[in-house]
């Protein structure tokens, strides 16, 4: 069942309800500068109240592809405006299935309904964020896949 | 190096139809999406070749 909030004042909750809270639930995401294609998306995410995890694994077919640099995912349930902008609210990971490559990176707020899907470049003294493009962490093709998962609180 | 006309055309070539499968269920993408998928890749595959032209990202 869907989660049941809110309760309000003079429910009487049934077990189906109570039960319901913290289910895991699919979502259909939508994309900023990326293209699923023939790709394959497993999306899911689980509410206590305010608070949201999401799962995301996306496995690349031949037409999948990064179509602009910085990728954005919906978020499933509209969350609460962060005053900072861009939170690290969860960690991203890019797989190439051809080098066997394993690329980290992180997951940041961008806007109340989406979620910035960034990566760790390694090239500095520090760790600094850096975004997706065409080419980077490399060209998506077949078998890439790509891990999303983050927490954060909803409106 | 191609256009993204010429790059949309190989990859309308090479994929008459596309299926999507989303939690499980897969289905055949409507017109609308096939093409918005075959403008995705060849934007993607136009870019490489021209890398200044990729918008900065907001």
């Amino acid at each position: 069942m869907a989660n049941p909030f809110p309760f309000v004042a003079g429910d009487v909750l049934t077990a189906a309800e109570l039960n319901g809270i913290g289910e895991a639930l699919t979502f259909t995401p939508t994309y900023t500068n990326f293209s699923l294609g023939n790709g394959t998306v497993d999306a899911r995410y689980v509410r206590v109240q305010k608070l949201v995890y999401v799962s995301v694994n996306i496995t690349c077919g031949t037409t999948s592809a990064f179509t602009g640099s910085k990728m954005q995912i919906s978020k499933p349930v509209t969350s609460v405006a962060s005053s900072a902008g861009n939170l690290t609210q969860g960690l991203s990971n890019f797989s190439d299935a051809s080098t066997g490559a394993f690329v980290f990176g992180a997951v940041r707020y961008s806007t109340t309904t989406a979620q910035s899907v960034d990566l760790y470049n390694s090239a500095g003294t520090y760790v600094e964020l850096a975004f997706t493009n065409v080419t980077v962490p490399f060209t998506l093709a077949t078998g890439d896949v790509i891990g999303i998962s983050y927490v954060y609180e909803a409106a | 190096m191609k256009t993204k006309e010429e790059y949309a055309q190989q990859c309308r070539d090479e994929n008459p139809e596309m299926t999507q499968t989303v939690n499980g269920e897969t289905r055949k993408l409507n017109k609308k999406e096939y093409e918005e998928a075959i403008e995705g890749w060849a934007l993607s595959r136009w870019y490489q070749d021209n890398p200044d032209q990729i918008p900065l990202p907001k």
